[in-house]
């Protein structure tokens, strides 16, 4: 197992280690930092925000989106189980690039929804498993 | 799973969940070292339940700060059921969210109805 300790180090989620705009976390290898292939967001409606706000716009709201799907911008998109919104897997590389994907939206020119990004890649540490010669 | 409601209601409606997305960072505090311990066999039982189709979806995340599941469950206590299991959850060194997922339901409103005689 020791061969593996350059890979797990590599990819050991640091609460410390301070994110950059980049995305990188200084003190990882890069090989610890995936690329980011698509951004995970997380939308949910402003405290304070009514359901009926919400309603008004929605009309507009899923033909904006429908369209974003069209363009191929939205790779998947979920309704929030508790009914608190919606989640999203945008095709963006950066979370600067799926902000403007997103904030084309009529929801969010409103100013109604709190939009978390996440960007996301290969889960890293399977490389783990491919034993001595998986070099990146 | 409740029936979908009148557009009169001021309470947004519950959705189908068909999975659930699941957010996982290190808790404050918690040091490279003990992660590090308990890293290989959480590699292995992440795959196992990738294997039992548990693990829709996985992704590592862009700022390093841990990873992200769409697991194929029905709810959160399923999922937190799921992810107790795995060494960094049971070690108690990770911070989890659980979102339950389901269908857009609002695209419902392209089938015709109220909302999109609206639009």
């Amino acid at each position: 197992m020791k061969f593996m300790i350059p890979f797990l180090v590599a990819m050991v989620p640091l609460a410390s280690v301070a994110q950059s705009q980049s995305g990188t976390a200084p003190g990882l290898p890069s090989v610890a930092i995936p690329k980011t292939t698509e951004v995970l967001v997380i939308q949910t409606p402003r405290q304070g925000v009514t359901f009926q706000q919400v309603m008004a716009v929605i009309p507009a709201e899923i033909r904006a989106t429908v369209n974003l799907y069209l363009d191929g911008k939205i790779r998947e998109w979920y309704s929030r189980g508790d009914g608190k919104g919606v989640v999203f897997l945008v095709d963006a590389n950066t979370e600067d690039e799926a902000r403007n994907i997103m904030e084309t939206l009529p929801l969010a020119k409103e100013h109604l929804m709190d939009t978390e990004y996440i960007p996301v890649g290969p889960l890293m540490p399977l490389r783990a498993l491919m034993g001595p010669g998986a070099q990146p | 799973m409740e029936q979908p409601r009148n557009k009169e209601v001021v309470e947004p409606p519950k959705n189908l969940a068909t999975g659930v997305l699941v957010l996982l960072t290190a808790k404050q505090g918690v040091t490279r070292e003990q992660v590090m311990k308990f890293m290989p066999a959480e590699i292995r039982a992440t795959m196992r339940l990738y294997l039992d189709g548990a693990i829709q979806q996985w992704y590592a995340r862009g700022d390093g700060k841990g990873a992200v599941f769409i697991l194929n469950c029905k709810d959160v206590t399923e999922a937190e059921t799921i992810v107790a299991g795995l060494p960094l959850s049971s070690e108690n060194l990770l911070d989890h969210q659980y979102i339950p997922i389901g269908p857009l339901a609002p695209l419902g409103a392209l089938l015709g109805g109220p909302a999109a005689r609206a639009a």
